[in-house]
């Protein structure tokens, strides 16, 4: 549309036809600016009389230039709800190629992973994997538990006591002398070793974080506690992981 | 700010292109004869090289990708057959790896060119924002091409990295997992990361041609800070910047070739030879050289200030370090472009780059690491002589441990002699780390920007600025003739 064109001169508009369908702010400019610089209130209010007034637009275009200022048309209505269905439509077509990056259905079905306990001996451990993640798998010794013990309600970043540490998914209390954590510190995620650090526990070397025997967080960077993974004793040692 | 085009279509072909895609028109308006100001220096031939530079990446990359294969039990080994199999694969992996690090060696100077003349000042800072912007791609993308290698560095390094999400609350660990793929870096994260990797230079390659059409709209900045007024201000694009880049260019090719040839490995780390473990971690990671400034900023915030933890702190202040860019433009008070006339901002202007050169240094130290300390550590230790006399004795040692082992020594001969010890106290030197040196630097890096940059331009007094270009280079020559007199 041609701006500043006057309504109902159609003596050169190409598109004469046109002007006859009630869009008189259509006209002025750019038609979905009146609904738009609206307050929301009004905004409603416009979108509803849309409806009312359009009989009247056809019938006289010329009654409908005077009142054309802010009042909004069957037109801006439907400019609104085209543009609101299309955003509608955007999102649902984006949303596939956002999603599809998520973790896929084989990396989930991963998610469970089953270990018999015995066969770490006392004062060891293994790593294995979950989810793709290391996870420690430590069989503390009698020490090593009250050593953890005795700093239950020491101050820490993190506050857990030992039985906390070593709690089933199911609520239930574990074993004390098997401690299933995931291998990978708090901070940015390097692997700590154990027997660094001056907390019998790990050191992570990356940044110098330091856990004690119960793997929580004493000095260094990282802010939280080793992540214990959720796991329960399906029998005797044979813990299921996820 | 280029006038009517100058272009003349001369065989009848060029008529007929011209009158239905005026290229050859675009062409020679842009860069040949586009007026450039007459007064540029060889800081200005940059643009050039860095266009070449992303040549030579996407080049040598799509080469690269016919032989590489995406796949964590493959990946490594299709790197070393590209390296030692694939004819010429040496030169052309060779020049991909170093050239991600001369396209870096390029920006910095780019960017710290800008920043001394003054080139994100009005009407050019949609310029330099679309500059951070290729900037910031570059970074994404020079990430993503490390892990393909997955040695030991890519694979830490991206752990590393994608950690750096699980400092925002709640969402933080959503967003890594849906980054990844899943719950560790693995296959499906080197697969996509190989599909970003090929696809960034590609956006890089839009945005720099906005970054030119912007510059074509503002015309270029120089190194006297003031805008072309006339014809007597300029000299056409061809051949006087044509020449002057491409003599650039050799000297740069040249240091290229240099590296390529004779030093393929002086800008990579060594442990990225080692194939990717996830069960073990390099004992010191370390990203990029073009990355250490930020890595120092991000392991600078070793404590929480509120709700803000140590991680999330370091996190938000290293996207504010690029962040803070984007607003320059606003934060610089100073009504004069070039630094050239600005003799106080020009001291804190060298001192900010040697802050940004310290940081790259700092970022490759483990944060632990002692710069200076006040003595040496003291334990004195109380006995009591076989007479009852009360004795003391020291141990002493650059580090606590040195200490403690001069101090057992001591204690053994104490004891030899028959006293009984009692007591020790120890005294600890004060110790200036690299994780305080860092914090010293950042903050120095924010104040340049958000203190030094405002405050100056509303009160130091600057030099006489030329009022054109014509006029600045006569003074230049009237001080070459009389060379006691300052231009
Ligand atoms: C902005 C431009 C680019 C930058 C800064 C860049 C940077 C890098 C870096 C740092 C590496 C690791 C090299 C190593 O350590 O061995 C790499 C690898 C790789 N890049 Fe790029 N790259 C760019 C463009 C491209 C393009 C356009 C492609 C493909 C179309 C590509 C394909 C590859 C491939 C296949 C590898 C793995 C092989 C290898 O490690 O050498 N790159 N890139
Ligand atoms: S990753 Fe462990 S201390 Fe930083």
């Amino acid at each position: 549309m041609i701006k500043g064109e006057t309504h109902g001169t159609a003596s050169n508009d190409p598109r004469g036809g046109l002007k006859d369908c009630g869009d008189a702010p259509l006209a002025r400019g750019l038609p979905i600016f009146p609904a738009l610089r609206a307050k929301p209130a009004v905004k409603l209010r416009i979108l509803v009389k849309s409806w009312g007034s359009s009989v009247a637009n056809h019938a006289s275009p010329a009654a409908n230039a005077e009142t054309a200022g802010d009042e909004p048309t069957r037109r801006d209505f439907i400019y609104v709800a085209t543009g609101a269905m299309g955003a509608v439509g955007v999102a649902a077509v984006a949303w596939p190629f956002i999603d599809q990056m998520s973790p896929a259905a084989d990396t989930l079905a991963l998610s469970a992973t089953e270990y018999d306990l015995a066969q770490v001996p006392e004062g060891q451990q293994v790593v294995i994997f979950w989810r793709g993640k290391p996870v420690f798998i430590r069989h503390r010794t009698p020490a090593e538990i009250a050593a953890a013990k005795k700093d239950d309600a020491a101050s820490m970043r993190d506050p857990q006591t030992d039985a906390d540490r070593v709690i089933q998914a199911n609520g239930q209390p574990g074993k004390a002398e098997y401690l299933v954590v995931e291998a990978s510190c708090t901070h940015f995620g390097c692997v700590p070793t154990f027997g660094g650090g001056s907390f019998g526990g790990w050191l992570c070397a990356c940044h110098g974080s330091v856990y004690d025997t119960a793997a929580r967080i004493r000095s260094g960077p990282a802010p939280q506690n080793l992540i214990v993974p959720p796991y329960t004793y399906t029998s005797g040692t044979v813990v299921k992981i996820g | 700010m280029s006038g009517p085009s100058t272009y003349v279509p001369k065989s009848g072909f060029e008529q007929w292109l011209d009158k239905r895609l005026p290229v050859m028109r675009l062409m020679h308006d842009s860069f040949i004869d586009y007026p450039t100001p007459r007064n540029l220096n060889y800081f200005w031939t940059f643009g050039a090289i860095l266009t070449l530079c992303l040549i030579t990446q996407v080049v040598t990359g799509i080469v690269l990708a016919m032989h590489y294969t995406a796949s964590v039990d493959l990946a490594f080994d299709s790197v070393q057959r590209i390296k030692r199999d694939v004819p010429f694969g040496w030169l052309i992996q060779s020049i991909h790896a170093t050239g991600a690090s001369m396209f870096f060696l390029a920006v910095y100077i780019h960017m710290f060119r800008g920043l001394y003349y003054g080139s994100y000042k009005a009407p050019r800072e949609l310029l330099w924002i679309i500059g951070v912007a290729i900037y910031l791609a570059m970074i994404i993308t020079a990430f993503l091409g490390y892990v393909l290698p997955w040695g030991q560095m890519s694979f830490w390094g991206a752990t590393v990295i994608t950690n750096f999400f699980t400092a925002v609350p709640i969402v933080g660990t959503p967003i890594q997992q849906w980054l990844m793929g899943g719950f560790a870096i693995d296959n499906p994260t080197l697969t996509r990361f190989f599909s970003l990797h090929y696809l960034l230079p590609f956006v890089i390659f839009g945005l720099v041609i906005l970054h030119v059409w912007a510059l074509h709209v503002t015309g270029q900045n120089n190194p006297d800070g003031v805008e072309v007024k006339d014809k007597a201000d300029t000299v056409p694009f061809t051949p006087y910047a044509t020449v002057k880049d491409l003599v650039s260019v050799a000297f740069f090719v040249l240091m290229f070739a240099a590296f390529v040839f004779f030093l393929p490995d002086a800008l990579g780390h060594p442990d990225n030879y080692i194939p990717a473990d996830p069960l073990k971690t390099p004992p010191h990671i370390v990203p990029e050289w073009y990355l250490l400034p930020f890595y120092a900023i991000l392991r600078a915030i070793d404590f929480s200030i509120g709700p803000i933890s140590a991680k999330l702190g370091g996190l938000l202040l290293m996207v504010g370090a690029i962040g803070v860019l984007v607003a320059l433009p606003w934060l610089d008070t100073s009504k004069v472009r070039s630094m050239r006339y600005r003799p106080l901002a020009r001291i804190f202007f060298v001192i900010f780059v040697v802050v940004c050169g310290a940081l790259g240094w700092a970022g490759g130290q483990s944060p632990d690491k002692v710069i200076w300390q006040s003595s040496s550590f003291r334990i004195e230790g109380q006995a009591t002589g076989p007479g009852g006399a009360a004795q003391t004795y020291v141990g002493a040692g650059v580090t606590l441990e040195a200490a403690e082992k001069a101090f057992e020594k001591e204690k053994a001969k104490v004891v030899a002699a028959g006293a009984a010890p009692q007591s020790s106290t120890v005294t600890t030197p004060f110790q200036f780390k690299v994780t305080q040196f860092s914090q010293l630097l950042t903050l120095y890096y924010f104040a340049f920007f958000l203190l030094i940059l405002p405050i100056l331009g509303l009160r130091e007094t600057p030099g006489r600025v030329p009022e054109t270009i014509a006029k600045a280079i006569g003074a230049k020559h009237a001080a070459a003739a009389a060379p006691d007199r300052e231009a």
